[in-house]
This record gives structure tokens, C-alpha cells and sequence, in this order.
């Protein structure tokens, strides 16, 4: 009895330490986190005055998934504490959801995917960076126009913070951990809000000389 | 999944409840459900009958071998329960050795047996949970079952009666790995590949499923037999 309780204890201590990597669901279409804009669809980049579910045409919207093991010190994605989810060393982008407006999947849908550096069962702070495909399609893009400025106009908005506690525990494995819920994870939907370019003081320096210069050439005439 | 659905619980059924005028809430119908299990596989089980007053897990599978497992659902993990004799099992800390868990009718788990056997439940059906309904939080997992011992061909059945809301997720184990579909509207399911749109997956008696509630969500069973 006690070499078969051992055995069995030794067993489990090893798929204990096999189920190493966490898994999350990067995905909702319940109508309690649907995604909108505050534009009403007529231009991108245009403040409309109309909050509408975000458009559901393929590629339009893309989204970023941000973790933290340490309580944030804010929702900016530069600084307060983020560093971009990956898998498999790639960063989790996701996609507006196309056959629902406001929905949102990822890598891996609805069976989820599982998250470099985030162990199985261990909890890590969340929130998704949303923004639409004319400021880019890459986070790296993203982050640049955070830093320096809108290039271009579109659609651009963070969620709220939540908590999640990653799947992937055990054998067979705990489901993928949903990204989104009632008890601690990201717990509304949010807004995607218009931004537009910013002119550069190098841009309105040229404009004002180019405007002087002007003004030079009817004077001499 | 080779079942048969209560037999003599139909029999029953048909020469006594159908005389009832008022819903039935509880009635003294026995029967029994076989539910294969492969060796070596885990399988996503539900407790399909009242075997006694404490239902043990001994007395809900009557088929245990040395080194069959249990394992029940935490909300985050499972807690393994791997049976040696009768009265004696290891506990998930992996060092204890105690008596037999106790298991509720309807309750979810996975159970994986060490060789290929069927399990035969033989106890009593319950109809109702009205008194204890379940409590779904809006994203997190539940491993559940249906409380009257059903097979339905579809998860909109309204005797399995789940409070479907766009967006709440049902797994299935397949033997390997999860089948996740996505519940959008009536007759409409998002399937496992993320693109398909079908018809809901159906449901075997005695099979567990985890449920996944996009918002707080309650889920009652009050089944009448006719």
C-alpha cells in the first residue's frame, strides 16, 4: 500500500510541475463588455456624438492584452507598469469580432491560448488596449504614436483593470481563464475614443514660413 | 458515451406521475444509468442519481478499481481523489489517506479510470434544485451537470432549462481536450473553431460539462415528468 501511495504521490508531484503555463481567453461577445466608439461610423477619426458598438467589418479594430504582476500605478500602457502579453513570443493581438459589434477575439477564440511568463493558476493584473486599424496594426506602432504624438486619426481606448487568475492548472488541464467577468477581471465594456494628429511645433513652424513666404513673394510683386 | 436512460425510472414514470395533476417536484422513481469509462482517459462526468442519503463517491461508483480518480472542481483547479480500497483514498495533498468524498446529484467531475469499466448507478432521480439552485458568476468556470438524469439533444432544452445569455460558454471534454461552444441566440451556437455558427451541442445523461456565465446568472432545474 505504501509503495502504491508513493508512487501515486510522486505522479502527481510531477504533473504538478508539467503544467507550468497559464491560459487565458482572449475573446467575449457577451453583451455585458462589448466594445464601442464614440464616433458614429461616418469617418474614422471623426468625433461624432453618437456612442455606438464598434463596427464588426473584418480587421478594423485591433487589440492589445497588457498584464502586470505588481498592482499598475495607472491604466497608461508606457507607464504605469505594463508589458504587452505574448505566446509563443509573439505578441497577443486580437481582432473586433465579426459577426458581433463590440465583440473581440484573440489568439486561440474561445478555447483560449496560453501566455508566455504567466504561470498556470497564478494571478496577474490585466487590462486591453483597443484602437482602430488606421493608427496601425501592430502594438510597436501604438506605442510610438503614445510616445510622440497621433500620426493619424481613428479610434483609440483602454478598459478597465481587472484581476485574473490564469487556466491551465492541473491535468487535465482548468479551462482558459476568462479575460472578462464579475469577479475581478475587466468588468464592463469601454469606449474607443476619436484622436486625431496633433500638428508638430516643427510642422506649424514650416506652415508660418511657408505662409511668410508667401506674403514676401505679393509684396515684392 | 454508451448510456441508457433509466429504464425503469421511464416505466415508473409513465404508470404513476402521468396521473398527477400538479407538477411533480419529487417523486420515489428509482432507476439506473451505465456510463462507460476508458481506461486511462478522463471523462467529464455529472451524478446522475441519488445513490443514498450520503452519496458517496463508493456508493455513486460501485464499478472502482484500485487507482481510479475523482477529480472535483475548486473553481480554479481540481482536487484529486484516487481510490485505493474501500474506506481508504488519497486526498489531493497527495499524503492523507481518508474515507471517501461525498458527491452531490447533478455535481460535475472528471473521473479517470485505470482500465477500461462501466459504472452502473442505480439510485433514486431528482427532479428539482429549486431548493439549492446554482449560482453562476459571471466568468468564472463551473463544473456542472443536470439535476433530473437527462439526455437532450440540445443545451436550449427546457427541461435542462440553462439561462442562457449571448456569450456564455459550455466545454466539453472530448477525451483530449475541450470543445468550447458559444451560445449567440436562440439555435445559434458559435462552435469551437470560432467561425462555425450551428445548432447547440447535445448532452449525454450522466455528462459533465463546465458552464461559463458571461454575467451572474442563477440555474434552476424543476422537472416534470408526464
Amino acid at each position: 500500500m505504501k509503495k502504491l501511495v508513493l508512487s501515486v504521490a510522486v505522479v502527481l508531484a510531477g504533473l504538478a510541475v508539467a503544467s507550468a503555463q497559464g491560459t487565458i481567453k482572449f475573446y467575449n461577445i457577451g453583451s455585458s463588455y462589448l466594445v464601442s466608439t464614440n464616433g458614429t461610423g461616418t469617418g474614422v477619426g471623426q468625433n461624432g456624438t453618437t456612442t455606438g458598438l464598434m463596427d464588426k467589418t473584418a480587421n478594423s479594430y485591433y487589440f492589445a492584452l497588457l498584464m502586470s504582476s505588481a498592482a499598475p500605478t495607472s491604466s497608461n500602457p508606457l507607464t504605469g507598469g505594463w508589458t504587452v502579453a505574448q505566446t509563443g513570443g509573439v505578441n497577443l493581438v486580437g481582432n473586433n469580432y465579426t459577426l458581433i459589434a463590440g465583440g473581440i477575439t484573440g489568439n486561440g477564440g474561445a478555447n483560449g491560448v496560453a501566455v508566455d511568463g504567466w504561470a498556470a493558476g497564478s494571478t496577474k493584473y490585466v487590462e486591453l488596449v483597443g484602437w482602430s486599424a488606421s493608427l496601425g496594426t501592430t502594438w510597436s506602432q501604438i506605442t510610438s504614436q503614445l510616445s510622440t504624438g497621433w500620426t493619424s486619426a481613428g479610434y483609440y481606448g483602454v478598459s478597465s483593470t481587472g484581476q485574473v487568475a490564469s487556466g491551465g492548472v492541473g491535468t487535465p488541464a482548468s479551462p482558459a481563464a476568462a479575460l472578462f467577468g464579475s469577479t475581478g477581471q475587466i468588468a464592463s465594456g469601454w469606449m474607443l475614443s476619436g484622436v486625431s494628429p496633433v500638428p508638430e511645433p516643427t510642422t506649424l513652424a514650416l506652415v508660418a514660413l511657408g505662409g511668410a513666404s508667401l506674403l514676401l513673394i505679393r509684396r515684392r510683386k | 458515451m454508451k448510456k441508457t436512460l433509466l429504464i425503469a425510472a421511464a416505466a415508473l414514470a409513465a404508470g404513476v406521475i402521468s396521473t398527477q395533476a400538479q407538477p411533480v417536484y419529487s417523486q420515489n422513481v428509482v432507476g439506473y444509468v451505465n456510463q462507460k469509462f476508458v481506461g486511462g482517459q478522463y471523462t467529464q462526468v455529472s451524478v446522475p442519481l441519488s445513490v443514498s442519503s450520503t452519496n458517496s463517491a463508493e456508493e455513486v461508483f460501485p464499478v472502482l478499481q484500485a487507482g481510479d480518480a475523482i477529480l472535483i472542481w475548486t473553481g480554479v483547479s481540481y482536487d484529486t481523489y484516487t481510490y485505493f480500497a474501500q474506506g481508504s483514498w488519497l486526498y489531493p495533498d497527495g499524503v492523507t489517506l481518508g474515507a471517501a468524498p461525498q458527491l452531490k446529484v447533478g455535481q460535475g467531475l472528471f473521473f479517470q479510470a485505470s482500465a477500461t469499466e462501466t459504472n452502473t448507478y442505480v439510485g433514486s432521480v431528482v427532479l428539482s434544485n429549486t431548493n439549492a439552485p446554482i449560482t453562476f458568476k459571471g466568468g468564472v468556470y463551473n463544473l456542472v451537470g443536470s439535476v433530473p438524469p437527462i439526455g437532450v439533444s440540445s443545451l436550449e432544452d427546457t427541461n435542462l432549462n440553462l439561462p442562457l445569455q449571448a456569450g456564455d460558454a459550455v466545454l466539453l471534454w472530448d477525451g483530449a481536450q475541450y470543445q468550447t461552444y458559444t451560445y449567440f441566440s436562440k439555435g445559434s451556437w458559435l462552435y469551437p473553431d470560432g467561425a462555425t455558427i450551428g445548432v447547440s451541442p447535445a448532452l449525454s445523461v450522466g455528462q459533465g460539462f463546465f458552464y461559463q456565465a458571461t454575467a451572474d446568472e442563477q440555474w434552476t432545474q424543476n422537472m416534470t415528468l408526464q
